[in-house]
């Protein structure tokens, strides 16, 4: 059966890196014995990791003087030259 | 605020242009990224991204001074980016069935079992699968997850840039990741 609430936000804790030394470790003996929040906490891990490792694209080219472009004239005075 | 990137918009008050050239050069990418991630169509987010320069460029004025710029830059993406997905039709949900199919959902696209093919392909792969889990997101735990997750931003910033308070940005984080938890679970990836 799920396990309380409360080991649900302490998993939320720790991948926050928010909870202290000994909250993890209370996890760590948590999910020793339980395969639920073990589970759980595994598959949160690696769908962050999936997501963290997504990267970045190259941004597609000439993209600054398209932008260049079509910027508009600003009601500015002309600057001195 | 680095004095660099301030002078250059004192600069773009004035009207200088290259001073602009050189902003978007220096936040392209990442305002690029979190279209990108975003909408999950290039072609989209290129058009996003310029606009949310464009945007930039003409209200270069109401910027303070004293805040973050890529704060205030990305704000500007993020709604962008929100009002598309708001505006265009909402994405085909994954449990709802495909019309005209027997059963068959988006799911099972993803969930063929199959050996791994060649690591390089594996990545672009895994990369569009992410991708389209995204997609499935509502834009408000998607914006969350993205500023968080790909673009590494503090709550602090996310808080910022998504107009909310800090707890309401962690209660998003939270909420998405674990819908994208059970999402990656049930198309469990080759």
């Amino acid at each position: 059966m799920a396990c309380s609430d409360e080991m649900r936000k302490l998993i939320g804790r720790v991948l926050d890196e928010e909870a202290s030394i000994s909250e993890r470790h209370e996890l760590e003996e948590h999910i020793q014995t339980c395969s639920n929040c073990r589970e759980h906490y595994k598959e949160l891990l690696s769908t962050l990791h999936l997501i963290k490792n997504i990267g970045e694209e190259p941004v597609p080219e000439f993209f600054t003087q398209k932008v260049m472009a079509r910027l508009p004239e600003r009601r500015v005075s002309p600057k001195m030259s | 605020m680095s004095d660099k990137v301030k002078q250059l918009i004192l600069r773009v008050r004035k009207g200088d242009h290259d001073a602009f050239a050189k902003i978007v050069e220096f936040y392209k990418k990442p305002v690029y990224n979190i279209c990108l991630r975003m909408v999950g169509i290039p072609q989209e987010a290129e058009d996003l991204a310029q606009d949310a320069f464009l945007r930039a460029y003409t209200n270069i004025d109401r910027y303070e001074l004293d805040k973050k710029f890529s704060t205030w830059l990305y704000r500007i993406a993020t709604n962008l980016s929100i009002d598309y997905l708001r505006r265009k039709k909402p994405a085909a949900y994954l449990d709802s069935e495909v019309p005209g199919t027997d059963g068959f959902t988006m799911y099972s696209q993803f969930s063929i079992d199959e050996p791994l093919p060649e690591e390089r392909v594996v990545d672009q792969e895994t990369k569009e699968w992410v991708q389209y889990e995204i997609n499935q997101l509502p834009p408000k735990y998607r914006s969350a997850i993205i500023l968080k997750y790909i673009e590494d931003l503090s709550l602090k910033e996310i808080s910022e840039i998504l107009d909310l308070p800090v707890p309401t940005v962690k209660t998003r984080i939270h909420r998405g990741r674990e819908a994208l938890r059970k999402r990656m679970k049930r198309s469990k990836k080759r």
